[in-house]
């Protein structure tokens, strides 16, 4: 089972299209592109606001989108709420809104370009409250400082031990940070997103373990068959580390085996 | 005779949240002004600071614009107000600096890519504001730094609008090599000086005297120690530390002041 922990879809991608490899737009084109990878279910999220013709600083569309795609395809799309902890109560009308009204099974966060430090429990705290009750794993943008390097976010995975916090891209560059992170907790993940090099993604699989590195491709940004390729190619771990990562790992989290 | 083009003022400096936050305590207009007589600074450039979420909601900085408007009309002998948007919020960004160079009569702009997340390469976001920058012959200023306002991203954008004159707040941050590069490549782009961490003497020397200013970024730098740095900076003529701490910066705001000793 192929289970991509990093996609993304909907109206948002409109604002950059000249980044994106395929369409992405709707369900429909979205789930062509994961058949066309084998990919038998995504994490998706609404992409990176940026200015332009469509407006929706706070995600409501992003979300809401991501909420019509999975109900059209249940089995394939495992819908995480993306939102801006700065916008306050109103990212937490949202986020309860997609988790108790729309049973979202997960929160996507983006410390970078929504701009609030991955260690304010402050701003964090009452997010987090709600995963921890909830079960939610959360997903976040790694890798630049000085909002998201990876240390960053001890603070957050030590408060919360029971909620898994996975880190996107691998922490880029901090890459050797974010394998520390993942081998001093017990609920931190790495996420192979983006240009993870083969080799950074073999140092991650050696080092942190086989569960706790999850396959993801950062979609329609990147193509998903070459994450898939990279990993499948690693035939010095096992054929069931090998399966961990590209789906096992996610599947358990979400109680789907 | 002290320009600091690199100020902040703004109700978000008293709700900072964040243990990377402001040095002194600057609520009032006064309080800025007792901070700049202390370091001996008589004329400021003064920008709304980042908005962080929380008590204070003001994420297209309408609120900071007014604060610095406010601030700037009773004292304007001694404040040069900026106004700040974020691009991202399109039309109503625009309507928002056209409200602040025409009603508030603010003489400058202030972008920040890192913060208030955009590229400074995007044209359909930023050429809008450059174009009532330039309709209002006022210098925008583009914090520099971290990903993604790294300078390189300057550079295009700079040529595009080849005589209008772009400030690189904080002149890369530790990206002190880029700065200067993109500063070639650029004649128009003006290099402000609080992000250096380095003696810079051989960077001006080598670009000349008349493309950097001075700027403290306070209060999350103090202006004392700024101007400290560029005291010990050695090779620099009388002449060339006058440009850099007023002279350059009274030409960029059109102001009358006496050539005297730095």
């Amino acid at each position: 089972m192929i289970i991509d922990a990093h996609v993304h879809m909907g109206p948002g991608l409109r604002n950059h299209e000249e980044a994106c490899l395929f369409d992405a737009y709707t369900a429909d084109e979205l789930i062509t592109a994961m058949d066309a990878a084998e990919i038998d279910a995504g994490i998706v999220f609404a992409p990176l606001w940026q200015g332009g013709n469509f407006f929706d600083p706070s995600y409501e569309k992003g979300n809401e989108a991501i909420y019509q795609a999975a109900k059209k395809y249940p089995n394939r799309i495992l819908a995480y709420v993306r939102i801006n902890p700065n916008f306050g109560d109103e990212a937490l009308k949202e986020l309860k809104k997609c988790v108790y009204d729309y049973k979202f099974p997960g929160i996507m966060m983006h410390p970078e370009w929504e701009s609030f430090a991955a260690n304010d429990l402050k701003l964090l705290g009452p997010i987090f409250k709600i995963a921890d009750e909830q079960h939610l794993p959360v997903t976040f943008h790694t890798g630049y400082y000085p909002t998201c390097e990876p240390l960053l976010f001890l603070a957050l995975a030590e408060a919360f031990p029971k909620v898994p916090i996975m880190l996107k891209h691998l922490g880029y560059e901090y890459v050797r940070d974010a394998i520390v992170v993942a081998q001093l907790t017990k609920n931190v993940f790495l996420e192979t997103a983006g240009n993870s090099s083969s080799a950074d993604i073999h140092a991650c699989i050696k080092e942190a373990g086989a569960d706790k590195v999850v396959y993801g491709s950062d979609l329609p940004y990147i193509s998903p068959e070459v994450v898939i390729q990279k990993i499948r190619l690693m035939e010095d771990f096992s054929e069931k580390a090998r399966a961990n990562v590209l789906g096992d790992n996610i599947a358990r989290m979400h109680n789907l085996i | 005779m002290i320009i600091d083009s690199h100020m902040h003022f703004g109700p978000a400096l008293q709700y900072f949240d964040d243990p990377i936050g402001p040095l002194m305590r600057i609520n009032t207009a006064d309080d800025l002004l007792r901070v700049m007589d202390n370091a001996g600074i008589e004329i400021a450039v003064i920008c709304p600071p980042r908005w962080i979420g929380g008590q204070f909601f003001d994420p297209n900085y309408e609120k900071a614009n007014q604060a610095i408007a406010a601030a700037c009309k009773s004292n304007s002998d001694r404040l040069i107000g900026f106004g700040r948007v974020n691009p991202n919020w399109g039309s109503e960004a625009v309507e928002e600096l056209r409200r602040c160079l025409g009603q508030y009569g603010l003489r400058g702009v202030k972008l920040d890519p890192e913060w208030d997340s955009f590229f400074a390469t995007n044209k359909g976001l930023v050429h809008p504001l450059m174009d009532l920058a330039v309709e209002h012959k006022v210098p925008v200023m583009f914090y520099s730094g971290y990903y993604p306002a790294e300078p390189a991203l300057l550079i295009q954008l700079a040529l595009a609008y080849p005589s209008h004159p772009i400030i690189m707040g904080h002149m890369g941050g530790r990206l002190t090599s880029d700065a200067v590069i993109a500063a070639r490549k650029a004649p128009n782009l003006i290099l402000e000086t609080s992000g250096s961490l380095y003696s810079f003497s051989e960077i001006i020397k080598g670009l000349g005297a008349d493309r950097f200013i001075f700027g403290s970024g306070c209060p999350f730098e103090f202006p004392k120690v700024q101007l400290e740095k560029f005291r010990r900076t050695p090779h620099l003529s009388a002449a060339e530390r006058t440009k850099i701490l007023s002279g350059n910066a009274a030409k960029l705001f059109n102001l009358k002041v006496p050539a005297s000793k730095p």
